[in-house]
C-alpha cells in the first residue's frame, strides 16, 4: 500500500443490534493509511451503521475501533480526526456557501484569524472549481454543485480520514460518471484514506483500492475489485459483482461413463475433461453459475454445451443479451451486436469454462472455479 | 389547464370558499365595528351618525392611558416569559423517551382546560383565605402579600396566568420547528466540530427563525387582546392596576352599555394590534445578522 497522509483504520469486533435487528454482526476490517475502501452491499446491510460507527455518530454494542495508533471507541466524534460527507450533503440551508466552508475551521480552529479562514475557504473552492459560488446559498446552486461544497466542507480542514455515505446517488447518470473521476483526482492528490459506502457496485469497482462486500450486517468478503469480481468468495458476492446477475442453476455433479455431468432441471451439461476433477462434489446439492458473458453461441472445442431455444434478446450498445430455454432452466448470455438473432431461433450455446463456478446450495460458499488452474 | 382557457372568474370559483368565509368573520364584523364605531349606539339602539366623538371621547377618557399602558406591559412581560418558558420546555422535552412524551401531555393541559376554567382555578390559588400560594408561604414562615390586591402582585398574577396556561402552545408551535430541522444537520455540525452551544446558535436558531417568529406573533396578538386573564382573575383591579384595553372595552360596552364607544375603543385596540405586530417584526429582522466571514 502507498503511504500517505491518511490513518488507518481497524474495526475489531464490533456488533450493533436495534433489538431483533442485527444492524452489524461482529465485523473485523483493516484499512491501511492512504487506502480507499469501498462498502458495498444492498439497501439495509449495515453500511451506514458502519460508517456512523466510525464517526461516532452512534455506539457500538461491541468491540473497538482504532483510528491511526489511537483508540477512539468512545471518542466524540470531532475527537476522531474524520470528516463526513452525508448523502443528503447536509449544507447548513442558512449559511452561503463560503460560511458552509468556513463553518467546520471556526467550529474547531478558534485560534484562526479571519483571513486565515477565508484564505482556506477560497482555496478549497478553487481546488474543487466551486470559487466562484461562495456567495450563493445552497438552494441557489445545482445538485452537483452541492456535492462539491460538501466535498469541500469535509477537506477544509485536511482530515487524515473522509467518510463519504452514498455521495453521488442523488446525481444523475452522466454527472455520477465525472463526479466519479474527480473523486478518484482528488484522492490520488489528498491521499487520505477515503471510506465511501455505496449500493452500487460498478462505482466500487472503478473507485476502490478494496472492496468490502456486505449483507444482512456481515461482512462477506474484502478484497481488491478484480478478486472479488473473479474469486466471490460465495454465491451473494458473485451475483452482486457485475452489471447482471449471474445464471444460477441448482443441481448435482455426478459421474458418468461419458464423462461428469452436471445435472439441472431438464438439462445436463457435460463438463469438459479440464473440469473432471469436479465429479468430487458429487455427494451435495450445489449451484451452478455462470456471468452472462461466458454464455456464448455457437460451438466449441473442450467446453460445456448445450441446446437451446431464444426467448428475448435485449441490445445493449456495445453489446446484445438473450434469454434462451435450455430444458427447464433460462439462460441469459451476452453476443456481439451484429450477431442476428430473433426470437424462437434454435441456437448452440457454449458456457466459458473459466467463466464457470460451482456454490454450494445450502450455504452458498464457492466451492470451485473453473478459472482456477488447480481444478 | 390545457386548453389556456383559463379566466379570472374561474380563479375566484377556488378562491370563493375561503373569500366567503373571510368575509363572513373578519370583514362583516370589521366594517360593523367601523359603522357602530361613528354613531351613538346606547342600550342597542343605534341612535344618530357622531363622526369622530366616540373616538375622541374614549382617547381623551382618564382610565385610556392606563389601560394603554397595562396592555404594553402586560403583553411584553407574558410575550417575553411565555416564550422563554415554552422554548425551554420545547428544547427539553424535544426527545421521544416515554418521560418526555408524559410531560408533554402534562405541560398542555392548562392549554387544553377552558380558559374561562383556568383562570378560576389561579383565583382560587392566589386567593387570600384559602388559596395555595399563600398558604405555601405560610409553611416556608414568609407573610404573604394578599395578591390580587397589590398592584404589583395582581399583575404578576396575571402574566402568571399567561405563562402557566400559553407556554404549552408556544412549546408545541417550537417543537414542530425543532422537529423539521434535519437531524443530519446536526450531526454534520457535530462531525465539523461545533460544539452544543455553536450548534444551537449557528444552526437551530436560525432556522428556528420562522417557528420562533411565528410563535411571537400568535403569543403577542393573543396577550394584547385577551380578556379573560384580567376578567376574570384580577376583575382589572385592584385599582384598575390590571385594567387592559380589552377589559376597557367589555366594560364600556357590557356594563356602561356605550357600544358606540366600546366599538371606537375595539378599532383602537385593533390599530394597536396593528403596530405591534409591525415594531415586532421590525425587531425580529435586526436580529438577522449574517453570520459573514
Ligand atoms: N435507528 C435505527 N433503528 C432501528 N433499526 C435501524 C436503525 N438504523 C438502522 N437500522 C437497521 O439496521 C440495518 C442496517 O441499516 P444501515 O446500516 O442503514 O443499512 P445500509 O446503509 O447498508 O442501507 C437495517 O436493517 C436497518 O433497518
Ligand atoms: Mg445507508
Amino acid at each position: 500500500m502507498i503511504e500517505g497522509s491518511g490513518a488507518s483504520i481497524e474495526f475489531r469486533g464490533i456488533g450493533k443490534r436495534y433489538g431483533e435487528t442485527v444492524a452489524l454482526a461482529d465485523l473485523d476490517l483493516t484499512i491501511q493509511p492512504g487506502e480507499f475502501v469501498s462498502l458495498l452491499g444492498p439497501s439495509g446491510s449495515g453500511k451506514t451503521t458502519t460508517l456512523n460507527i466510525l464517526a461516532g455518530l452512534i455506539s457500538a454494542d461491541s468491540g473497538s475501533i482504532m483510528i491511526g495508533d489511537t483508540d477512539v471507541t468512545y471518542l466524540s466524534p470531532d475527537r476522531r480526526g474524520i470528516a463526513m460527507v452525508f448523502q443528503n450533503y447536509a449544507l447548513y440551508p442558512h449559511m452561503t456557501i463560503a460560511e458552509n466552508l468556513a463553518f467546520p475551521l471556526q467550529a474547531r480552529g478558534r485560534n484562526l484569524s479571519r483571513l486565515a479562514i477565508k484564505a482556506k475557504v477560497q482555496d478549497v473552492a478553487d481546488t474543487l472549481g466551486i470559487g466562484h459560488l461562495l456567495a450563493r446559498y445552497p438552494k441557489e446552486i445545482s445538485g452537483g454543485q452541492q456535492q462539491r461544497v460538501a466535498l469541500g466542507r469535509a477537506m477544509v480542514r485536511d482530515p487524515k480520514v473522509f467518510l463519504l455515505d452514498e455521495p453521488l446517488s442523488n446525481l444523475d447518470a452522466r454527472l455520477r460518471l465525472k463526479m466519479r473521476r474527480d473523486l478518484k483526482a482528488l484522492h490520488q492528490r489528498l491521499r487520505s484514506t477515503i471510506v465511501y459506502v455505496t449500493h452500487d457496485q460498478s462505482e466500487a469497482m472503478s473507485l476502490s483500492d478494496r472492496i468490502a462486500i456486505y449483507q444482512g450486517g456481515r461482512l462477506q468478503q474484502c478484497g481488491t475489485p478484480a478478486d472479488i469480481y473473479r474469486r466471490p468468495a460465495n454465491a451473494f458476492v458473485a451475483n452482486f459483482m457485475g452489471e447482471r446477475e449471474m445464471n444460477n442453476l441448482p443441481g448435482t455433479v455426478v459421474q458418468t461413463g461419458g464423462g461428469v455431468v452436471f445435472k439441472a432441471e431438464g438439462l445436463d451439461l457435460t463438463l469438459p475433461s479440464t473440469l473432471s476433477g469436479w465429479a468430487r462434489f458429487h455427494d451435495r446439492a450445489v449451484t451452478l453459475g455462470i456471468r452472462p458473458q461466458g454464455v456464448q453461441i455457437g460451438q466449441r472445442a473442450d467446453a460445456t454445451q448445450c441446446e437451446a431455444v431464444l426467448r428475448l434478446v435485449e441490445h445493449a450498445g456495445t453489446e446484445q443479451f438473450f434469454y434462451a430455454q435450455a430444458g427447464g432452466v433460462e439462460l441469459s448470455g451476452a453476443a456481439a451486436p451484429d450477431t442476428p438473432l430473433a426470437i424462437g431461433d434454435r441456437v448452440s450455446l457454449t458456457l466459458l469454462s473459466r467463466e464457470l463456478y460451482l456454490f454450494d446450495t445450502a450455504s452458498g460458499a464457492a466451492l470451485v472455479q473453473g478459472g482456477d488452474l488447480a481444478a | 389547464m390545457m386548453d389556456g382557457q383559463r379566466t379570472p372568474f374561474q380563479a375566484y370559483r377556488y378562491l370563493l370558499p375561503a373569500l366567503v368565509l373571510e368575509a363572513g368573520f373578519v370583514f362583516a364584523p370589521l366594517a360593523l365595528s367601523l359603522f357602530y364605531s361613528v354613531h351613538r349606539v346606547r342600550y342597542y339602539q343605534l341612535g344618530d351618525f357622531n363622526g369622530v366623538q366616540n373616538y375622541l371621547d374614549v382617547l381623551s377618557h382618564r382610565l385610556f392611558l392606563n389601560s394603554f399602558l397595562v396592555t404594553c406591559s402586560f403583553s411584553l412581560m407574558a410575550l417575553a416569559l411565555t416564550f422563554a418558558v415554552g422554548f425551554g420546555l420545547a428544547l427539553f422535552l424535544n426527545r421521544d423517551t416515554s418521560g418526555s412524551i408524559l410531560l408533554r401531555t402534562i405541560v398542555l393541559l392548562p392549554y387544553v382546560i377552558a380558559m374561562l376554567v383556568g383562570s378560576m382555578l389561579l383565583k382560587w390559588i392566589f386567593s387570600t383565605d384559602a388559596g395555595l400560594v399563600p398558604l405555601a408561604a405560610a409553611w416556608f414562615n414568609i407573610t404573604s402579600p394578599t395578591i390580587l390586591a397589590d398592584p404589583d402582585y395582581a399583575m404578576a398574577a396575571m402574566v402568571a396566568n399567561g405563562i402557566w396556561r400559553d407556554s404549552a402552545f408556544a412549546m408545541v408551535m417550537l417543537l414542530a420547528g425543532l422537529r423539521s430541522i434535519p437531524p443530519n444537520l446536526i450531526l454534520a455540525a457535530r462531525i465539523d466540530g461545533a460544539g452544543s452551544f455553536m450548534i444551537f446558535r449557528r444552526i437551530m436558531l436560525p432556522l428556528l427563525r420562522p417557528a420562533i417568529l411565528i410563535t411571537l406573533i400568535r403569543l403577542l396578538l393573543h396577550f394584547a387582546n385577551v380578556l379573560t386573564f384580567p376578567l376574570i382573575l384580577t376583575g382589572g383591579g385592584p385599582n384598575n392596576a390590571t385594567e387592559t384595553l380589552a377589559l376597557r372595552i367589555f366594560r364600556i360596552g357590557f356594563e356602561d352599555f356605550d357600544l358606540g364607544k366600546a366599538n371606537a375603543m375595539a378599532i383602537v385596540l385593533c390599530l394597536f394590534n396593528i403596530v405591534a405586530v409591525i415594531l415586532l417584526l421590525a425587531v425580529f429582522r435586526k436580529t438577522r445578522g449574517g453570520q459573514s466571514l
